[in-house]
């Protein structure tokens, strides 16, 4: 597979991580003075776990690694990583500590694995270090104990620039634009496009419909939109969309191609959809489902009595949305929970003081971006 | 004498080339086995349209005689918490293939395992790559976690086209001697839904209480009325020819032993082929699914059908 074999061997090799690779490798150069663990946080698919080995690599350490797929709970935290964690390694090598997929340990499959980790950062002789998706589901006490280092999501150039090389040492012959293509599809993903490269090798004209759904959805909104048909409830037969998220798809467009009496009589349809969707998840009846395809996509298809105007179509918002208040709620979550240590309350009771803790910065221990997020909100 | 099996088995392709009606994933998956290498897989899609087969063709093709030994077969939906991922799919992954490079993991309704076991699998795609291959199979991608998804090449299998469907059930009459209709033969097209095991079970089922097979028979064993007889009762009441279209409702539901849901379900299904303009249709397609729920709500279902008969005739 390209993607083991052209994992890559030397930090030079690493496409579009200039910033945290280097505050990588200052934080393992000067390990012992600031903190003992750090956390590589970011989107799949980015380079993250491929720049810890690559690392252990460069400067000869061994791994010891432990992910989503070992148990986690206490007792084998302690044995595995507590072990590796005061010694040296039978070579005489120095050791790191990989722990992947840290944003799951589960509460309760592995019962204790959280508190069991931050007793071990806090008595480490040996570097550890932390892997995730979302740093935000690394629970606070963890976070507290590390050195924060997002991988962002790749651009796509740099994407396009990996895919060409490989292209290049196999012989694959690929032009520009189908690389921009594949990397664009990719959405920041350099594995996935890799993959996609390698799966297409021979067949790279129907680049253009991988990763497909999103080509396809597009269609069929656009469908729904233009025809005013109830057929078009067969478009969505071949999509790999659940109708939940279809309804989503088409909440996001339908008020940039409808108007007035259309889009009030559109959205009838959607609000009745979401019932049977509502239904159909609440009873177990799966037999609704059909009904709510059918308002959603045929019903809002013969809603529109105006002109079909051409607009653009975009993925749902609501999502993105909903990630960027998540990051938001936990900081709040994280500075409530130092309020209600600090003043003997719950943190319900400790967001009364939001607006006064920017000014008590001191006092309740806020970190930079802590305070930077309360000045920025006018409404607590 | 041979024990009889289900025909869903005895039919089953047994090689790429006989799959029907997945001409591109097929020559995908034949560019492989030429190369004798995969990616992990996700095959996306509703049942009974292909997705284990052709796992069950390509590991047959790429192990040959060792296919049994080198492919795992697990069932998500009845195991699928993160104890499976991290015991038994790993176990069998990190062991040495026989006879080849790598084995298959074939993980069934992949879609069934918690999110906490998906994020189990992750790092055993890829630590044991060399030794093991996934496929995944779902109904719908996206009911899978993206880190897993940007580790697989996705196939989208769509409901199959009535011309495979046709194609098996020939072939099977023909192989068992059966007389099938013309007639007989739209019917089971109509009642599979694009579902190849339906359509082949319903064949089966017919097959051993006769070997002359018509529509009526094929009908009677999917527990489904006529599309006509539907569509009768529903322009009758649509015409406000109240009394007659419960008439047929009574013959659906007595003589037929048709449930309440099966009739609605036939009544949705028939409205896109009715003779009214597309408001209506959507109107009718609204109200049916309305009775549909009150099926699930109340007690009596004739009654839920009969207001939803009335309803048709003031539309």
């Amino acid at each position: 597979m390209f993607v083991e074999k052209y994992r890559p061997k030397k930090f030079s090799d690493i496409a579009g991580q200039k910033s945290a690779l280097k505050e990588l490798i200052s934080w393992i150069n000067t390990w012992g003075t600031d903190k003992k663990a750090c956390l590589l946080y970011g989107p799949s698919g980015n380079g993250k776990t491929t720049s810890v080995y690559v690392l252990a690599d460069e400067i000869n350490l061994e791994i010891i690694e432990m992910n989503a797929s070992d148990k986690r709970n206490a007792e084998a935290i302690e044995k595995i990583v507590g072990n590796a964690s005061q010694t040296y390694s039978l070579d005489g090598r120095k050791r790191i500590i990989v722990l992947d997929e840290a944003d799951n340990i589960y509460g309760t499959v592995d019962k204790g694995g959280v508190r069991a980790l931050v007793k071990i950062i806090s008595e480490t002789r040996v570097p550890i270090i932390l892997i995730a998706n979302e740093h935000w589901n690394v629970s606070t006490s963890i976070r507290e104990k590390c050195k924060m280092i997002n991988y962002p999501k790749l651009r796509y150039p740099s994407i396009a620039k990996v895919l060409k090389d490989i292209a290049k040492k196999e012989g694959i012959n690929v032009s520009d634009s189908q690389v921009i293509t594949l990397a664009k599809n990719s959405e920041g993903n350099l594995r996935a496009a890799i993959n996609d490269l390698e799966n297409y090798r021979e067949d790279i004209d129907k680049i253009g419909t991988l990763r497909d759904t999103k080509t396809s959805i597009f269609h069929a909104i656009a469908e729904v939109f233009k025809r005013r048909s109830c057929d078009v409830r067969e478009v969505f037969w071949n999509i790999d969309k659940s109708p939940d998220e279809i309804l989503l798809w088409i909440d996001e467009n339908l008020p940039k191609v409808y108007e007035k009496e259309d889009l009030e009589e559109a959205y009838k349809m959607l609000s009745k959809a979401d019932i049977y969707l509502a239904r159909t998840k609440r009873r177990q009846q799966y037999k609704l489902w059909g009904y709510a395809m059918d308002l959603m996509s045929s019903g809002v298809s013969v809603a529109r009595k105006g002109n079909f105007k051409f607009t653009k179509f975009s993925p749902p918002s609501y999502f993105t949305k909903l990630a960027r208040t998540k990051a938001e709620r936990t900081i709040r979550k994280d500075i409530t929970q130092k309020i209600s240590k600090k003043c003997h309350c719950s943190t319900r009771v400790a967001k009364q003081y939001l607006t006064i803790a920017k000014n008590l910065s001191d006092y309740f221990e806020l970190e930079k971006k802590e305070i930077e997020f309360l000045k920025s909100k006018i409404y607590l | 004498m041979k024990i009889e099996e289900p025909w869903t088995e005895k039919y089953r392709p047994k090689t790429l080339d006989e799959i029907m009606g997945r001409d591109y994933i097929v020559m995908r998956l034949k560019s492989y086995v030429q190369n004798r290498s995969m990616p992990h897989l996700l095959f996306a899609g509703p049942a009974g349209v292909g997705k284990t087969t052709s796992a069950l063709c390509l590991a047959r093709e790429l192990f040959g005689e060792y296919w049994h030994q080198n492919f795992q077969e697990t069932n998500a939906s009845d195991e699928r918490g993160i104890n499976v991922v991290r015991n038994k799919i790993k176990n069998f992954a990190r062991t040495k293939a026989i006879g080849g490079d790598f084995k298959i993991i074939f993980l069934d309704e992949a879609d069934a395992l918690t999110s906490d076991a998906q994020n189990a699998l992750r790092r055993t795609m890829e630590l044991f790559a060399r030794t093991c291959r996934f496929i995944l199979s779902c109904n719908y991608s996206s009911k899978i976690i993206e880190p897993i998804q940007s580790r697989c090449a996705v196939f989208r299998f769509g409901p199959l086209s009535e011309e495979a469907i046709l194609k098996m059930i020939e072939k099977m009459s023909e192989n068992e001697n059966l007389k099938l209709t013309e007639t007989g033969k739209k019917a089971i097209i109509y009642v599979s839904e694009g579902d190849m095991r339906k359509a082949i079970n319903t064949l089966q089922a017919a097959a051993f209480l006769e070997k002359d097979i018509d529509e009526e028979l094929i009908y009677q064993i999917a527990a489904k009325a006529k599309p006509v007889e539907i569509k009768d009762m529903i322009v009758l009441a649509l015409e406000g020819q109240f009394l007659k279209a419960r008439n047929k409702l009574d013959t659906l539901l007595l003589k037929y032993g048709l449930s309440g849901e099966d009739i609605l379900r036939q009544v949705h299904r028939e409205i896109f082929s009715l003779d009214i303009n597309e408001e209506k249709k959507i109107k009718l397609v609204d109200m049916i699914g309305e009775h549909d729920f009150r099926l699930v709500e109340g007690s009596n279902e004739r009654i839920q059908i009969e207001a939803l008969l009335a309803k048709f005739a003031v539309i």
